[in-house]
């Protein structure tokens, strides 16, 4: 995974946009779509830009993305020098609960609603490290990615 | 799941309506640039955004990505054959899909320049003095995405700055 300092697209300019790679056409994903409203019609597109300003999610904004993995949502990656990081997330964390609540597969959609919603607010996640569990703290903010 | 980035309508295997429905025939799916042989049946009648259509041509393909991303499985892809017969707004203001009678002209919207090949929407980009043909894939949970060889050669040329991963 990687980002553009600058794409021209949609006759628009865009900067740091996140990018990764996968076998087929190269592509605007969902991700990108969020920065508009769209209409089709047909096979006609037009776009518009948002009313609320585009929010980025999860991922964007703490650094960790977690997975549903054999029934468990554990942290599949996290960024180096990301507010996750240095929170004290680490790779494999099973979290088990968010703000008190508890979290179950179907809940993952849920998490990510909370990190759409909220800017500067500390939320609570406890984690389960090696049998281990753990109360990690995160403010949500935008990213400090670190780059090679 | 809304995926623009598929020409077809597809049915998942793993959801609970597969086993209520006969496929009867051979189709293909384009996904991922792949053409896919897929069981191919007709499904009577589903109701999308309060409106009934009939007698639609769905394939089964599974959605491997899918329980990873959301945690749970997706019943069915609309693809682009059932999306095009709708004026519809992908609405992320509101989180809702509308779907009816719009002016799309109206003030504050824009039309791009898209190419429809093999029935998937594409729209063109630069990267700096690179140009390219992106297909507009709402059913991909990325921003931008390149094959791996593209993704390598930017990577490369400096164009691509990589994240780094613990």
């Amino acid at each position: 995974m990687g980002f553009i300092t600058e794409l021209d697209i949609l006759r628009k300019k865009f900067e740091f946009v996140i990018c990764d790679q996968m076998e087929g056409s190269a592509s605007v994903g969902s991700k990108f779509m969020r920065r508009f409203n769209w209409r089709i019609d047909n096979e006609k597109f037009w776009t518009s830009p948002r009313k609320k300003a585009y929010d980025p999610g999860i991922f964007e904004r703490t650094g960790m993305r977690p997975s549903a993995i054999g029934g468990k949502i554990v942290v599949e990656q996290v960024v180096a020098g990301s507010v996750a990081e240095q929170a004290g997330i680490k790779l494999n964390d099973e979290i088990i609960h968010v703000n008190c609540s508890p979290v179950g597969i179907s809940s993952l959609l849920s998490i990510g609603e909370i990190f759409r919603t909220k800017t500067a607010t500390s939320t609570t996640f406890e984690v389960k490290r090696e049998g281990v569990s753990k109360n990690v703290s995160i403010v949500i903010k935008l990213p400090e990615f670190s780059v090679q | 799941m809304i995926d623009t980035g598929s020409n077809r309508t597809a049915m998942n295997p793993a959801s609970d309506f597969y086993e209520k429905f006969t496929f009867t025939k051979k189709g293909v799916m384009i996904s991922n640039d792949l053409h896919i042989d897929a069981e191919e049946g007709i499904l009577k009648n589903i109701r999308f955004g309060g409106q009934d259509i009939s007698n639609i041509n769905v394939v089964a393909y599974e959605f491997p990505e899918s329980k990873r991303i959301v945690g749970k499985e997706y019943a069915m892809i609309l693809g682009m054959d059932i999306l095009k017969q709708f004026k519809m707004e992908l609405n992320f203001d509101d989180g809702l899909l509308k779907i009816g009678e719009f002016v799309p002209a109206e003030k504050g919207w824009e039309k791009i320049p898209v190419t429809i090949y093999e029935g998937r929407p594409y729209v063109e980009c630069a990267i700096g003095e690179i140009e390219g043909t992106f297909l507009i894939d709402s059913g991909s949970n990325t921003e931008i995405r390149f094959p791996e060889s593209e993704f390598e050669y930017l990577v490369n040329d400096s164009t691509i700055q990589m994240i780094e991963n613990q």
